[in-house]
């Protein structure tokens, strides 16, 4: 113990904490990372210190949406993209000739590096402790949080906490018709906490999910399988990143089969979800193959995918065929498949059944309705996917800083970000099944750019304090360099017949009939702006990440871009029009009740929240508008007097 | 509820009468107004007196008179809806206040929804304390019923084709989005381009069948106008009378009053037409003849088809070129070779190779020869103008028709994406396309459909 600072020695001896966050998932690492940048003394506790940042299903990150998510915690100044970058195995980027908004990022994840970087990450943080421990009592005075008590005795005096429990609330884990009380890492899961929460008003139910068999790497049989290489020219998740590694290192993809599929069927006695041992609602898009051979029973095949889930282990994750079956079928039916014939299980597929609390209980801030200062972020809001808890994490984070300090909280809107969009379908509209973001959840999509995440956000970020010099001057390079393009792009004017005759006749683009300008040009689909600059014959400086990309994004889709920004613009007038936290529900009379009580529930912060939830009509939407337009109403719904009558 | 919006209607039932109001309400309602009103003493309108009725004329776009009008200003507060109100009151019946309508809403009026003005009203404080629990009550009641009255508006059969063309939308555009968001799962591959276009031209007609349908309901409701152009004495007149005179029996002609036209009312395969024979056009300096060309021209681009005629027996010239470039876009027309009688001097298949989709008829009007074969030729152009083979549907709104003419628009907009850009472009234009058409069904949150549940209001009252 050397080099001990004043500050060090300060938070190291006292039991009291600003933040104290419970598990230390993807969303606990963000959300303590966060909360301690800001400048918070904070406590991260979890379960076991070796699983922090454990990637418990598949061994990467990305995808649309997704991939989408990662760079927006990129430009709010989060981890997890610059950890990932560090553990790449193997990029792609995805969606390529799709569209501009639909491309995305994914990555094969070395697991273990990326715990061990995540790690390093908290250790580093100065104003951050990590601490093993269980947190059974979450404890308060009034209604606001005062501490939580621990399954060792230990006892920490907080002002917030921020719950990022995962699966491990009361989890059970399922192999066929066995069935035991555990979590992901054969950890003991929390029951105490969920009676603390509930004792504080909190609700929970149940979900359910799964995750497929791990397999020996030496036990395939590659000849016969079809590699996916990745791209050795893919960017990576954080704009400080350097991209794909120099190795990356194939998955491979195999298919299904009428005999794995007869086995399956012969053995659905013993699948729980089958038997109505699980109870708790599954993912539709993330189905086990049960649920797949029997929704999709037409179909004589699925595809699986082979990832490996670290660099140098022999570990092989399969994914597509996640199963509640006892571990002797599923090598069975794996022993079915193209290249797996001799396959040797090294970790069996489970179902898991966990709580979740449902998230409309929850303020926009992720803090509870209930009790102040507490916030949940994860799995416990009933979404999945690593990068939904991050994202929600950060913002957790921020909004339990902002809470102290007692300032507005980070909330980010439906066009703002894919962040903005997730969080607002959960506190609006709760979930019926764990919830991921798709990027067809984002009615403005067409704004939402991966690559214009940092343009999105950078600036807000930045005013919170969580955006590192770096990343904020790569942002700002990137952002001088679009517009000075732009610009300069626009005022290159060529006349018809003059030397750009040639540049289009070379890309069989048909000849200027009229005076254009360069932005013009690119924008036809067969010039692009890099051929442009060598035809000019400059070569684009080094540049940020994506600045190209995005460039010709904003040049080659300007019209639709505005267009989408006008619809922003023309709703905004409406969706933002505030409602007041403590607008008296029962006094507007003609509301139905169904909605009022809803509303009451959910208590939305703006009228285009109120138009998102279920159960109130456009109708009931309308009258809350004519009451806040007329509050006069409310007070003195048969009031007589009128003001002056007019003639007319 | 956006309150810096203009709004513009027709404020009076629409069916026959003689007059007609269009009223604007908002701050952009002077303005809109100006730009298109003349007033016979143009001096006094850069600031109107309130409440006075000013005499003048509606303009169109390229300056062409729409209608001789009275316009009266209100400024707010001291009006209905507590803003400025304009109202044009207009002599020449449903077709006219369509157009002056239409030219309000493209100055920058947007069309007010199903009591719109009395929300105004409402919201401005204009409707007292004591009635805000009925009109809440009116809000709540006739809300919950907003679906039904789009239905009943629209009537069965036409609400269950635009919940399956709003399914079809769905169904073109769900592959799409799942290729989108999961890109590497996805067996079938990518959607085909030819697939998606055959689903977008069968969009394409189903939409335009229901408009069509629209404008052949209102076509049999309120007539169909059919102008007679030409240059001069190549026998307009004597087509008209020739037309006319087979339809004596329903006929009645108007001797042109205040106008050098003739029009009369003839029936042809069930349409009621408004039959409107014009001066010849020609280059001129006479400058009563030169009126009476401006309203040729006027006319001629008010009708739904035009009869455009030609004098078989000398050939076509600079004028008769000219003659042809009035035809608007989307418009019918028929060419008469009148005189045929006399020696042909125009060779027919010039004519076809520029006209193709026109018919062309030989006639010799001061005969009667020909005028059967003109008068099938002219049902079958509205037919297909019109669209005969499609049922036809109850009455359609305004509302309903623009928000159906928005939605074609976005389908024709992924079809052009299609070609030219990635698949994305063209989920985001059917989305678009989907969205519109929930205003029509109440199933997309949005500003109009919030507007809609005043409907209990009479329009513009």
């Amino acid at each position: 113990m050397t080099n001990l600072t004043d500050r060090d020695k300060e938070i190291n001896s006292s039991n009291s904490y600003d933040v104290i966050v419970v598990g230390a998932g993807h969303a606990g690492c963000e959300a303590s990372l966060a909360a301690a940048r800001l400048g918070c003394r904070t406590l991260l506790l979890t379960l076991n210190l070796d699983m922090v940042a454990f990637m418990a299903c598949n061994p990467s990150l990305g995808g649309p949406g997704k991939g989408h998510l990662v760079r927006e915690i990129d430009a709010l100044g989060g981890e997890m993209p610059r950890v990932a970058d560090r553990n790449l195995l193997q990029v792609r980027l995805l969606n390529t000739g799709k569209g501009p908004a639909v491309q995305a990022l994914r990555a094969q994840i070395d697991k273990w590096g990326y715990q061990r970087s995540m790690r390093i990450a908290l250790e580093k943080e100065p104003n951050l402790i990590i601490r093993e421990d269980m947190v059974e009592e979450i404890l308060v005075e009034g209604s606001s949080v005062s501490a939580v008590l621990c399954r060792s005795g230990a006892f920490f005096k907080t002002k917030t906490a921020i719950i990022c429990s995962g699966v491990y609330l009361d989890s059970k884990i399922f192999l066929g018709d066995l069935h035991y009380a555990a979590s992901p890492g054969s950890i003991t899961p929390s029951h105490n906490l969920v009676k603390s929460l509930q004792n504080l008003g909190l609700t929970f139910e149940r979900f359910k999910t799964g995750t497929p068999p791990r397999v020996y790497k030496r036990s395939i049989d590659f000849n016969s399988l079809i590699p996916v290489n990745g791209d050795p020219r893919a960017p990576g998740f954080s704009q400080v990143g350097k991209g794909a590694p120099s190795e990356q290192i194939p998955c491979w993809m195999t298919y299904t089969n009428s005999s794995t599929h007869d086995i399956i069927r012969d053995n659905f006695s013993q699948a729980p979800i089958y038997t109505g041992l699980i109870k708790g609602s599954g993912p539709r898009y993330c189905p086990s193959i049960e649920d797949k051979i029997v929704r999709f029973a037409d179909r004589d095949r699925h595809p699986i995918f082979i990832e490996p889930e670290g660099r140098d282990i022999d570990e092989l994750y399969l994914q597509g065929i996640s199963t509640g079956l006892p571990p002797d079928i599923q090598e069975a039916f794996l022993q079915t498949i193209e290249g797996l014939q001799n396959v040797q299980i090294m970790r069996p597929a489970y179902a898991i059944e966990y709580d979740y609390a449902p998230p409309t209980q929850l303020k926009m801030s992720l803090e509870t309705k209930t009790t102040a200062g507490l916030f949940f972020a994860g799995q416990i809001n009933g979404t999945t996917g690593y990068e939904e808890a991050a994202a929600q994490g950060m913002i957790a984070g921020v909004n339990a800083v902002q809470y102290i300090n007692k300032k507005d909280a980070l909330i980010l809107k439906r066009d703002e970000a894919y962040i903005g969009v997730m969080i607002d379908d959960l506190v609006t509209r709760g979930v019926q099944e764990p919830y991921r973001i798709f990027t067809s959840r984002a009615e403005y999509r067409l704004l939402l750019r991966q690559d214009n995440a940092d343009l999105r956000l950078s600036e807000i970020s930045r005013s919170f304090g969580l955006l590192d010099d770096e990343r904020y001057r790569l942002y700002l390079a990137k952002k001088i360099y679009i517009e000075s393009e732009l610009e300069r792009l626009e005022q290159t004017r060529y006349n018809p017949g003059s030397a750009i005759e040639d540049f289009l006749n070379k890309h069989n683009s048909s000849a200027a009939k009229h005076p254009i300008n360069a932005l013009e040009l690119i924008r036809r689909p067969e010039i692009s702006y890099l051929s442009y600059l060598n035809w000019e014959g400059k070569e684009a400086p080094l540049l940020p990440q994506g600045t190209l990309n995005e460039l010709e994004s904003q040049i080659k889709y300007a019209g639709y871009i505005a267009k989408q920004q006008h619809m922003v613009e023309k709703t905004a007038r409406m969706h933002d029009k505030p409602i007041p936290e403590d607008f008296d529900y029962q006094k507007a009379k003609n509301i139905s009740r169904e909605a009022r009580q809803k509303l009451e529930q959910i208590r939305p912060g703006t009228i285009g929240q109120a138009c998102r939830m279920e159960g109130v009509s456009p109708a009931d939407v309308s009258v809350l508008m004519l009451y806040l337009e007329r509050p006069d109403t409310m007070d003195h719904p048969e009031a007589q007097e009128s003001e002056e009558m007019d003639d007319e | 509820m956006n309150k810096a919006d203009t709004i513009a209607a027709i404020s009076t039932p629409l069916g026959e009468g003689g007059i007609g109001i269009v009223r604007l309400s908002g701050p952009d309602a002077y303005r809109i107004t100006l730009e298109l009103f003349e007033c016979i003493r143009s001096t006094e309108m850069s600031f109107p007196e309130p409440r006075r009725l000013y005499h003048g004329y509606i303009r169109n776009q390229e300056g062409l008179r729409i209608d001789e009008v009275l316009t009266a200003f209100m400024p707010a507060p001291h009006t209905y809806t507590r803003e400025d109100v304009v109202e044009i009151n207009c002599h020449s019946g449903i077709m006219t206040l369509r157009i002056i309508l239409k030219l309000a809403l493209e100055s920058g009026a947007r069309l007010a929804e199903p009591g719109e003005y009395t929300k105004r009203a409402f919201i401005n404080g204009r409707i007292d304390l004591s009635q805000a629990e009925a009109v809440m009550n009116i809000v709540r009641a006739r809300s919950e019923e907003a679906v039904q009255v789009a239905s009943r508006a629209l009537q069965g059969e036409l609400t269950d084709k635009i919940e399956q063309i709003r399914d079809d939308l769905l169904a073109a555009r769900a592959p799409l989005e799942a290729w989108f968001d999961y890109p590497d799962e996805h067996e079938e591959g990518a959607p085909g381009k030819d697939q998606i276009k055959a689903e977008l031209e069968q969009l394409q007609k189903k939409v335009s069948e229901i408009l069509q349908g629209v404008e052949r309901n209102r076509a049999y409701q309120e007539g169909v106008s059919v102008a007679i152009i030409g240059k001069p004495n190549v026998g307009k007149s004597s087509l008209l009378n020739a037309l006319l005179r087979q339809q004596r029996a329903i006929v009645h002609e108007l001797p042109g009053t205040t106008r050098d036209m003739l029009e009369g009312f003839m029936s042809l395969g069930g349409y009621p037409i408004r039959l409107v024979d014009t001066a010849g056009i020609q280059g001129t300096d006479d400058p009563v003849e030169k009126e009476g060309i401006e309203r040729s021209r006027l006319a001629a681009n008010q009708a739904r088809m035009l009869i455009m005629v030609i004098d078989g027996s000398t050939p076509l010239d600079e004028a008769d070129n000219e003659i042809t470039m009035l035809r608007k876009q989307n418009q019918g027309l028929v060419i008469v070779v009148n005189k045929k009688d006399l020696e042909k001097r125009v060779p027919l298949e010039d004519l076809e190779k520029i006209h193709e989709d026109a018919e062309i008829i030989e006639t010799a009007a001061i005969k009667g020869e020909g005028i059967s074969l003109l008068e099938d030729a002219v049902t079958r152009q509205l037919d297909t103008l019109l669209g005969s083979n499609s049922e036809s549907p109850a009455i359609v709104s305004l509302r309903h028709e623009e928000i159906l003419t928005e939605t074609l628009k976005y389908i024709d907009s992924a079809m052009l994406a299609l070609e030219t850009h990635p698949l994305e472009l063209v989920s985001l234009e059917l989305q678009n396309a989907w969205n519109k058409l929930g205003e029509i069904t109440g199933e997309t949150v949005s500003e109009a459909l919030l507007d809609k549940i005043f409907s209990e209001f009479c329009l513009g009252k």
